[in-house]
């Protein structure tokens, strides 16, 4: 299962500053978006991050691209920590790291081909000459499953799964070696949903690349990830190879997750684990366990101490007091 | 559980955008009736129509594009498309409510939560002070808000999206409408809270036996919630059956790919089914079945020929040249 690791994440925070508490006060409020994960990409793997929103799957993310500078811990790439890469080894990160998101619509420039949108990456890293690149650009056009002649166009001649195609395409224009991938299907129809997984996947098997998928729809992650990790409230709370996961999934909240999908298939009956209650606001968060308010498994203990990530069966880590 | 009576009939409905780059046949002759106490789904992806048929039921199109250029609507057998915009008020709120997508765009910011149940409940009754701030309690109580005496006074803001959600709810619950509309209802919120909010619409129609039309493009939403389903493509209605029926036994090839390509829960496929091609534009659409640039079974006759509706057993109607093969 496991192989070469690619990025590791040691303990990594990321908190957000939220101004005074009061106008008199020094204390200033925190939102702990991320708050101590610890995980490992492996070579050619996908890796699974699931959660609802506000969780911080997305923080997660933009911490690895380097949008957003860690609080605390470390990322290391091949070995190296990307915080304090510099000059040319940051411009050979960004080659290696490169992003896919939601917006298909968000993400084009409107008012740029989408040929030069392709080759812009290209043009800042000062790779090939300009024939090279528009024969690259040709060429990647018809990896994403499009023209080659459809490089002159604007976006707004594409539809959504096609845009989704756009963006892949100059994602993998600097040849990256790890993709992050933030719900890149969440915004596409049904029909056209399966299209782009599939391509993901073929690219995936092509070129050697792993995934960091961020999603929130467990059905989707389960479809192409190796490795799963279930998020509530900034914690991993239960991270597995993905069978396992699916098949005996033992946190709490994993478990009603799972069951609150509904299932396309109305014979099946499902008995859903209706959780009471809102996502705790990650501002007013106290001690204990995060997802207390809401379990159906909750005791005393549960407000007192907080759950570690600890390995319960091989490979199979777990957050919860109840569970040893 | 749902009675024999038809409570809302639309019978060939069409309602086309006038827009500068040409029409826009939203929706292009659409049939369906709607029974006392029956959930009815609408299933179909962006530009379908689904949202479209919901709003012009309402007489709510977006003017002065959009406008309903053939049909009858029938509410318990009068003609909603020949009504007033001010007659229409009358059915509004009172016997027809719809819950949208967003509930952040559908609540006023300025107005606290209390004052927008109370204006719903008054228009059904005459209660003022006392007794209004009670049935707005009682309202929030039986959407499961704790603390509603507190939370009247709050504002839309201070509120999570289910929490609105559950608002707006509450809302259609003081109007006792006949039918809740419902678009999308739980497209925005997170998978538990999704849960949630079904379970609640679930009970208000068992409790009330009220008809629910659900909107959404999740076939999974749809397989737990809805008795009859309505799939719809580029503006037309292509199948119409019961839930077991539509899942087990559908005959068009669109909805069969919809469902294959999903990935099934527990049941890790190698590789997804996808329906091929792009969405339709809806501005050129081809002159027989709009599905055909995309279909595997397509014939000859499919792209000149748009197939007459078919009975393919009781209550499952389709519309395509080749269902028999299928």
């Amino acid at each position: 299962m496991k192989g070469e690791a690619i990025l590791e994440a040691k303990n990594i925070k990321k908190y957000f500053l939220m101004g005074k508490e009061g106008i008199f006060s020094k204390k200033a409020r925190m939102i702990k978006a991320v708050d101590g994960i610890n995980f490992s990409l492996y070579k050619g793997q996908t890796f699974g991050l699931v959660g609802e929103s506000g969780c911080g799957k997305s923080t997660i993310g933009r911490c690895i691209l380097r949008l957003y500078r860690i609080t605390d811990g470390e990322m290391l790439f091949q070995g190296k920590n990307i915080d304090i890469f510099d000059g040319k080894e940051k411009m050979q990160y960004h080659r290696d790291v490169q992003a896919v998101f939601q917006d298909p619509y968000g993400s084009l420039n409107p008012r740029m081909r989408v040929g030069e949108f392709i080759e812009e990456p290209m043009l800042v890293h000062g790779i090939l000459n300009s024939r090279g690149r528009r024969e690259r650009v040709k060429k990647l056009l018809e990896v994403v499953g499009l023209n080659a002649d459809q490089a002159r166009r604007f976006p707004h001649e594409f539809s959504g799964g096609q845009r989704q195609r756009i963006c892949i395409a100059r994602a993998l224009s600097l040849n990256p070696k790890l993709l992050i991938l933030d719900e890149p299907v969440s915004a596409l129809d049904v029909s056209i949903r399966a299209q782009i997984l599939n391509l993901l996947m073929d690219l995936q098997e092509e070129f050697g690349l792993t995934y960091l998928f961020i999603s929130h729809d467990l059905s989707v992650v389960e479809h192409i990830s190796d490795l799963v990790a279930v998020m509530y409230l900034a914690k991993i709370v239960e991270m597995a190879p993905c069978e396992r996961i699916f098949k005996n999934p033992l946190h709490p909240y994993t478990q009603a997750l799972l069951s609150a999908i509904p299932v396309p298939d109305p014979e099946l009956a499902q008995e859903a684990i209706i959780l009471e209650g809102d996502i705790t606001d990650p501002i007013t968060l106290e001690k204990g366990c995060p997802f207390r308010n809401r379990c159906f498994n909750a005791s005393e203990e549960c407000t007192e101490k907080e759950p570690k990530l600890i390995e319960v069966e091989p490979n199979h880590l777990v957050a919860c007091l109840k569970i040893r | 559980m749902s009675g024999e009576e038809k409570i809302l009939e639309v019978k060939n409905l069409k309602t086309y955008f006038f827009t500068n780059m040409g029409v826009v046949k939203a929706v292009d002759g659409g049939s369906f009736h709607l029974k006392k106490g029956q959930s009815l789904g609408i299933v179909g992806e962006s530009g379908s129509g689904k949202s479209v048929t919901s709003l012009s039921i309402l007489r709510l199109v977006p003017k002065p594009a959009g406008r309903i250029v053939e049909g009858k609507i029938l509410y318990r057998g009068e003609d909603l498309v020949k009504k007033s915009q001010k007659e229409m008020r009358q059915y509004r709120g009172k016997k027809l409510f719809m819950i949208s997508q967003d509930p952040m765009t559908s609540l006023n910011p300025v107005f606290n939560i209390g004052n927008q149940i109370g204006e719903a409940i008054r228009r059904r009754q005459n209660v003022k002070g006392n007794d209004l701030r009670e049935k707005i309690i009682e309202m929030l109580k039986l959407v499961h808000i704790r603390s509603s005496e507190n939370l009247i006074h709050a504002y839309p803001h201070q509120f999570s999206g289910g929490m609105k959600q559950r608002v707006m709810i509450s809302m259609a619950l003081a109007c006792q409408p006949e039918i809740l509309i419902a678009d999308e209802p739980t497209t925005a919120l997170d998978v538990t809270i999704q849960a949630q909010i079904l379970k609640l619409m679930e009970e208000i129609r068992q409790k009330y036996n009220t008809s629910i039309i659900l909107i959404t493009h999740d076939l999974g939403v749809i397989a737990k919630f809805c008795e009859y389903i309505l799939v719809m493509y580029a503006g037309k209605i292509v199948e119409r059956a019961d839930v077991k029926t539509l899942f087990k036994g559908n005959k068009h090839p669109y909805t069969r790919g919809l469902i294959n390509s999903l990935p099934h829960l527990g049941k890790k496929q190698q590789r997804l089914s996808s329906i091929r091609g792009q969405p339709p534009d809806l501005l050129n659409l081809p002159a027989g079945c709009p599905f055909e640039p995309r279909c595997d079974y397509s014939i000859e006759r499919c792209s000149h020929e748009y197939p007459p509706t078919e009975s393919a057993g009781k209550g499952h109607l389709i519309s395509c040249w080749r269902w028999r093969e299928i």
